[in-house]
């Protein structure tokens, strides 16, 4: 990414990164991008906003979970490898811990009742939080084309005929980039 | 330790993580379909559970995997889901942000990712569908789901307000 990214406006040491990461992962927040641009870009002038961005855009383009990829772009950036490794070690520690509590309580207490019932409120609005994502992905102009005659081809395969996805990938991908590149825009 | 559970999770999360276009949100139908249609190692009612609490516990996605991960095999399991998810991406990601500069303006990466949003969108809404399909069994349910989709488009309102609503209503046992 050498080429790509400027010079950072400061340098932060490991222990900053660190610090720096393991607040934005404790207070919750690791899986937003609004808060990782106020963290890198604006409180501790550690990235140029265009360098941000274009991490980001990496990041998204890539399979996996975003805010690793996110991390791994920039990580290597300030630090190379000991940059990723604390990074991340630092972003993840405090919500793994948080995950390890809740699973445990789960395990205990997730037969009772009341939890069954908190839960079963819960699940329909994470369901509502995810179908709204999507709507908000396929309002993207891309989508406003004979392209989402492919979003709806995937759905029917993984969510209704419960076709996998590396069989989804296989056949769909192939399918649908031949369609983008064939359309000029 | 090393049962077959644990390297079946290990297998088809790394697997999972390289396909995972659109980040973890996209891999929830086949999350759900390695998990519990095929491989039976987590009920239905759990699953959802479980989903529901890494989604609504503050934090990266993956964590829904962690959540998955301990169920099945403890901390170490849990450890394991987390890397598994995220390892193989993060990995080429490494390798791919050393030459993405030759490729960001290029004819292929612009259909790459131009044909690969509707595959995202689409895993998105499968993706919620089950989630709604196994987890209301109330009309209440559905209407709660179509409240939180309407909430999110038209309002600001932070999430956790809609998912503390969503716990007072099955708390009370309205759900």
């Amino acid at each position: 990414m050498s080429a790509t990214l400027a010079t950072p406006l400061v340098v932060p040491t490991l222990r900053q990164l660190f610090t720096a990461y393991l607040v934005v992962g404790a207070t919750g927040f690791g899986g937003s991008v609004v808060w990782l641009r106020r963290m890198l870009v604006e409180k501790n002038r550690w990235l140029a906003a265009d360098d941000f961005n274009d991490a980001l855009s990496l990041s998204q383009f890539l399979p996996g979970p975003m805010v690793f990829n996110f991390i791994v772009v920039i990580g290597r950036h300030l630090h190379g490898l000991p940059g990723i490794l604390v990074s991340s070690f630092a972003l993840m520690l405090m919500p793994f811990i948080f995950a390890l509590i809740l699973g445990s309580l789960y395990n205990l207490y997730g037969q009772l009742p009341a939890i069954q019932g908190v839960l079963r409120g819960i699940a329909p609005v994470a369901a509502g939080l995810l179908l709204s994502l999507g709507c908000k992905t396929a309002m993207s102009p891309i989508l406003r084309s004979p392209l989402a005659i492919m979003a709806i081809l995937t759905f029917a395969a993984a969510g209704i005929f419960r076709v996998s996805l590396p069989m989804v990938m296989l056949i769909i991908a192939p399918l649908s980039i031949l369609l983008a590149a064939s359309r000029k825009r | 330790m090393m049962d077959s559970v644990f390297l079946g999770m290990l297998l088809n999360f790394s697997l999972l993580s390289l396909l995972a276009f659109g980040g973890m949100t996209a891999v929830l139908p086949e999350l759900q379909r390695v998990v519990i249609d095929r491989n039976a190692w987590i009920d239905q009612r759990t699953f959802t559970d479980l989903y529901s609490m890494g989604y609504a516990m503050p934090g990266p996605n993956v964590l829904i995997g962690t959540m998955i991960g301990f169920y099945l095999a403890g901390t170490l399991g849990a450890l394991a889901a987390t890397l598994a998810l995220s390892l193989p991406a993060a990995t080429m990601t490494y390798f791919i942000a050393k030459v993405w500069h030759q490729f960001r303006e290029s004819h292929l990466r612009r259909a790459i990712q131009r044909g690969l949003l509707p595959i995202t969108v689409g895993l998105t809404f499968a993706g919620g569908y089950l989630v709604a399909r196994g987890s209301n069994d109330s009309w209440l349910g559905y209407g709660l789901t179509v409240v939180t989709i309407g909430l999110v488009l038209r309002t600001t309102l932070h999430p956790l307000w809609m998912i503390g609503v969503g716990a007072i209503l099955g708390l009370m046992g309205w759900v």
